[in-house]
């Protein structure tokens, strides 16, 4: 008796509740979006740029949320469980295949507009947020590896950039003695090591993974000549001794003092060493990084490529509301059209290549070609453990406690383990 | 005469050596100290300038504003207080019963908890992980607390333990009579005359939560990340290299251990030769 | 009753993050773990044992783990005993020696590993410019890029951290020596050297064997000193077990194999205490009896 008039008034209140689904009319709708990491330029923006828009419309309101780099993967996966969380992410492109897979993020194809949109960015671009024929994110700002070079140090040796691994050896007798190196890179037991592997690696044409992602393939012969490449500068003494136990600071503090000519680095170089060691910009430059003279194979050379993507969740209530967010912030904001050495990346744009387009990027058009021929880590679920791996072998290779062939033989064992797994 | 003089040398010897000695242990710490006061391009000169050419503090005030280092701070002592706050009242209370009560399988579980401290923490790491993460407490402030209480309570019964049973039982079973229950006891009686250990266990707890790093490195992601992590996050983090305010946060956080340490080492000395120096 | 109630929140803590942690180790340690894709964990056995124990890296572990141990433990030791006779002889002002000699201790390993890093740089760093400054060396020395000096590394900055802890201790010992003894020596006739070998070691053995346990267990289970100064590497030359334990289960997700890998630890650790505590036990019971 008493038990129906609890019930009741119970399950109307609950029947009220239980609509989310769906902007009531003349409300507008939110959508949350969470920003992971993000260098501080990046971030300011995405903070000025969110409340623009929220001002600016009454339809659409933003809920914007800062989260930690480091806390992607954990997010996806435990809000894919859930079925519940943001409704758009800006994350790293290799999630698309992760997720797109299990239906975590959400097929920007569906949209109608999607082929006027995919026409606006970078063609090679969209490979690398791809799974199986639908693309699962924008991507937005790309970081794509190039040649460092200092040319101060160049021009008292009264020496040219090179092109060729080759060339490049044959500078390094001008060096020894110096008390500058020719080239430092960080080689300690850390994932930047594998991201100055990777560059030599596919610019001789190898690849991480064969056709169908079952077996390694870094350590066939483009793999293991660009590993040779390394050594020989190594024990020629045109190296930095110490780089072997090198993170990305020390190697930076290396470069950035004046004691080494050349790094492996990519966009955010022009602001890391000017803002933390005061390098006079002057004397910076961007070339493409090396190709051996002879290509090796078996695939076509093409530079390492980062990309930072913007995704809608594929339980998201409001897809096209969020689509619509995307657009504006990400596509249609002005401050795309402009390549910007504060934003941790280069645009993905059409228009920002365009003639005429200024920017403070020191040769950006070096940049800008190394986008063009980007290919970026294969989105393998596993690629971070991949990358551990390389990055043990080529360590070990440095440190001369195991030859080239053997560290990427063992690697290469570890990686086909892992990957029997998926 | 000859075994005076002899003696005079021998203290003056030992002043000398140990005066030289403290100094050359603590000289890299100098070091550091100088190094976070001096500029970040002092930093990478050679060689190396052992004493700084400028001096600035700027590296003590920006440190707060790179990345969120203040709050790393907040959780660092939210974190380190609460830990010493509920150990050592579960602490006592544990103590307090080995001490005082005789039941079955006393000894046995004594020695279990005693024996737990040596754990390795590689081997509770991994299945506590998946324990946090199925209670929903990974990255959150609670979930530290409640893993570094688990770490301090087993030196902490265990030192409280052997001070309780020191001090003699007459004065209990007087305020029992009286008509006191056990836990007056505890309060009135017990607490103050075991003060000192009371203190140690509490700063022993304190400080093992404060300076941990493993269990924090892979337990806390962003919400609950104190400073042991935090360095590593806000001062060597992907595009940041800031050297000389890492220095300097690393000072300011070894101020509380290196002041408790100090201040209070006539207790941690007692507390640590209890049990190994006795014969 | 009562008895049952003031010990309840701490075995209940204790029971959630020791015990079932331990025993769940142990379960973990025969399955293949998997963390997100879905289906259940597998029972395998003891092939993560067997992986394990065959695996080169696993086994380098182990090595580096017993290398790093007894390249510091003795140093420490040695240095410790030093300081501690030493400071034995400091009368007035004690309190100061100690307090400026427990800095080292009080410092969480990862301050102490970032400035060991730093001062071990090989074009930056002080130790490189003091022993060029010398002419101890003649070119700056790559310490953190090579496998052996690496090692020597970690072992100075572990020898530096850990020395306090051993002179307090042995301090703490020296101190309880009856003066009767070192006079009935004299009388004697015994010289310094006689004296101490034959009075002071002697009975600081209870104090040592402590020591060295407590020294042995914390220095196999350390983690964050290495971490910070090399993250294991140089080509894995400093990868002690805790961080072989750390990177088998949260860089390759591999739950069970890293359980496996930790319950060697954990055995090996359990029976080399369970043999220091039967040697030093028999020792005080040997003094009870004749007592």
């Amino acid at each position: 008796m008493s038990l129906k008039k609890i019930l009741l008034p119970l399950l109307i209140i609950l029947a009220g509740c239980g609509g989310e689904d769906g902007p009531r009319p003349n409300e507008p709708t939110t959508v949350v979006l969470w920003e992971f990491g993000g260098v501080p330029g990046l971030r300011d923006w995405v903070q000025q740029a969110v409340e623009e828009f929220n001002t600016s419309r009454s339809d659409i309101q933003i809920e914007l949320e800062f989260r930690d780099w480091a806390t992607q993967r954990e997010s996806l996966i435990s809000t894919t469980i859930v079925g519940d969380g943001p409704d758009v992410v800006r994350v790293h492109h290799k999630y698309s295949v992760e997720f797109g897979e299990l239906g975590g993020l959400y097929p920007l194809d569906n949209f109608p507009d999607f082929p006027q949109v995919k026409e606006r960015v970078l063609d090679n671009v969209w490979e690398l947020v791809e799974y199986e024929g639908k693309h699962y994110g924008l991507p937005v700002t790309m970081l794509p590896f190039v040649l460092a070079v200092n040319t101060d140090i160049m021009a008292k040796k009264g020496l040219d950039t090179p092109q060729t691994w080759e060339e490049m050896l044959a500078l390094g007798p001008e060096f020894a003695g110096s008390g500058v190196d020719l080239f430092t890179m960080p080689g300690g037991v850390n994932l930047d090591t594998a991201y100055r592997f990777l560059p030599l690696l596919y610019k001789a044409g190898g690849r991480v993974f064969n056709e169908d992602w079952t077996k390694a393939a870094f350590n066939g012969p483009a793999g293991l000549a660009a590993l040779e490449f390394l050594m020989a500068m190594k024990n020629q003494g045109y190296m930095p001794p110490g780089s072997a136990a090198y993170a990305f600071d020390e190697n930076a503090a290396h470069w950035a003092t004046g004691r080494a000519a050349f790094s492996i680095e990519g966009p955010w170089w022009q602001d890391i060493v000017h803002g933390n060691y005061e390098f006079d910009l002057k004397n910076l430059a961007l070339a493409q990084v090396p190709r051996p003279a002879e290509h090796i194979g078996p695939h076509e050379s093409r530079t390492l490529l980062d990309v930072i993507m913007v995704s809608i969740t594929g339980y998201s209530k409001v897809p096209n509301e969020a689509w619509e967010v995307i657009k504006a912030l990400d596509l249609d904001h002005e401050v795309w059209r402009n390549p910007n050495p504060t934003m941790g990346g280069i645009p993905t744009l059409k228009a920002a290549y365009a003639e005429g387009v200024q920017s403070d990027y020191i040769n950006l058009d070096q940049l800008a070609e190394a986008g063009a021929n980007g290919l970026g880590w294969p989105g393998h679920p596993a690629v971070t453990q991949v990358q551990r791996y390389i990055a043990d072998a080529v360590n070990m290779a440095l440190t001369g406690t195991m030859s080239p062939k053997e560290a990427l033989d063992f690697a290469a064992e570890e990686v086909n383990e892992v990957l029997l797994d998926y | 005469m000859r075994v005076k003089t002899q003696a005079k040398i021998r203290t003056w010897l030992a002043y000398g050596l140990g005066g030289t000695f403290v100094f050359a242990l603590v000289l890299p710490l100098i070091w550091v100290v100088t190094t976070s006061v001096r500029p970040l391009s002092e930093m990478t000169q050679t060689p190396p300038l052992i004493f700084p050419r400028s001096i600035t503090f700027d590296a003590y005030v920006d440190l707060w504003d790179t990345g969120p280092f203040a709050k790393y701070f907040i959780n660092s002592v939210v974190i380190s207080f609460s830990t010493a706050l509920i150990a050592l009242i579960f602490s006592i209370c544990a103590a307090y019963a080995f001490a005082r009560f005789r039941f079955k399988g006393a000894t046995l579980l004594l020695m279990v908890v005693v024996m737990s401290q040596m754990l390795p923490g590689s081997s509770i790491l991994i299945p506590l992980f998946q324990v946090i993460r199925a209670m929903g407490l990974l990255d959150t402030h609670v979930g530290m607390v409640l893993i570094y209480t688990g770490f301090a309570i087993p030196f902490c019964t265990w030192l409280l333990n052997g001070y309780f049973r020191a001090i003699p039982v007459d004065l209990e079973q007087a305020a029992l009579i009286d008509g006191c229950n056990r836990l007056e006891l505890l309060y009135m009686i017990i607490l103050p005359l075991a003060a000192p250990a009371i203190v140690a266990v509490g700063t022993f707890a304190f400080l093992l939560s404060w300076n941990e790093f493993l269990f924090a490195f892979v337990f806390t992601k962003s919400q609950a990340l104190t400073i042991p992590v935090g360095l590593r996050a806000a001062f060597l983090g992907q595009y940041v290299n800031k050297y000389d305010q890492l220095f300097a946060a690393s000072l300011i956080f070894s101020l509380p251990p290196i002041a408790l340490f100090v201040g209070l080492q006539r207790y941690f000395v007692q507390g640590l030769t209890a049990g190994a120096v006795k014969e | 009753m009562t008895p049952y109630y003031f010990l309840l929140p701490a075995m209940l803590v204790l029971a959630v993050i020791i015990l079932y942690p331990v025993v769940s180790n142990l379960i973990m340690s025969v399955y293949k773990v998997k963390l997100f894709r879905g289906a259940g964990d597998e029972f395998i056995g003891m092939t993560n044992y067997a992986k394990l124990l065959g695996s080169r890296t696993f086994v380098n572990s182990i090595w580096s783990s017993v290398r790093f141990t007894v390249y510091s433990l003795p140093v420490a030791f040695v240095l410790g005993l030093g300081m501690a006779l030493i400071f034995n002889e400091i009368k007035k002002y004690r309190p100061v020696f100690t307090g400026f000699l427990l800095v080292p201790w009080a410092i969480a390993p990862v301050v102490t590993g970032y400035m060991w890093r730093w001062l071990f740089h090989d074009t930056f760093g002080l130790v490189n410019y003091a022993l060029l400054s010398l002419g101890i060396i003649d070119a700056n020395i790559p310490w953190l890029a090579q496998p052996d000096t690496a090692v020597g590394a970690v072992v100075v900055a572990n020898v530096w951290r850990f020395m306090p802890y051993i002179t307090i201790m042995l301090l703490a010992g020296l101190q309880g020596v009856s003066t009767e003894l070192y006079e009935a020596a004299h009388v004697d006739g015994a010289n310094i050297f006689e004296r101490f070998f034959h009075v002071t070691l002697p009975q600081l053995k209870h104090v040592i064997g402590v020591v060295f346990l407590f020294a042995t267990i914390w220095m196999v289970n350390d983690f964050a000193l290495i971490f910070i100064m090399t993250e294991g590497g140089p080509a894995k030359a400093t990868q002690v077990v805790p961080i072989t334990v750390y990177r088998i289960a949260f860089e390759h997700l591999r739950l069970g194999k890293g359980a496996a890998a930790a319950l060697i630890l954990l055995l090996f650790l359990l029976s080399m205490s369970m043999l220091f505590i039967r040697v030093l036990f028999r020792e005080q019971r040997k003094k009870a009896d004749a007592s």
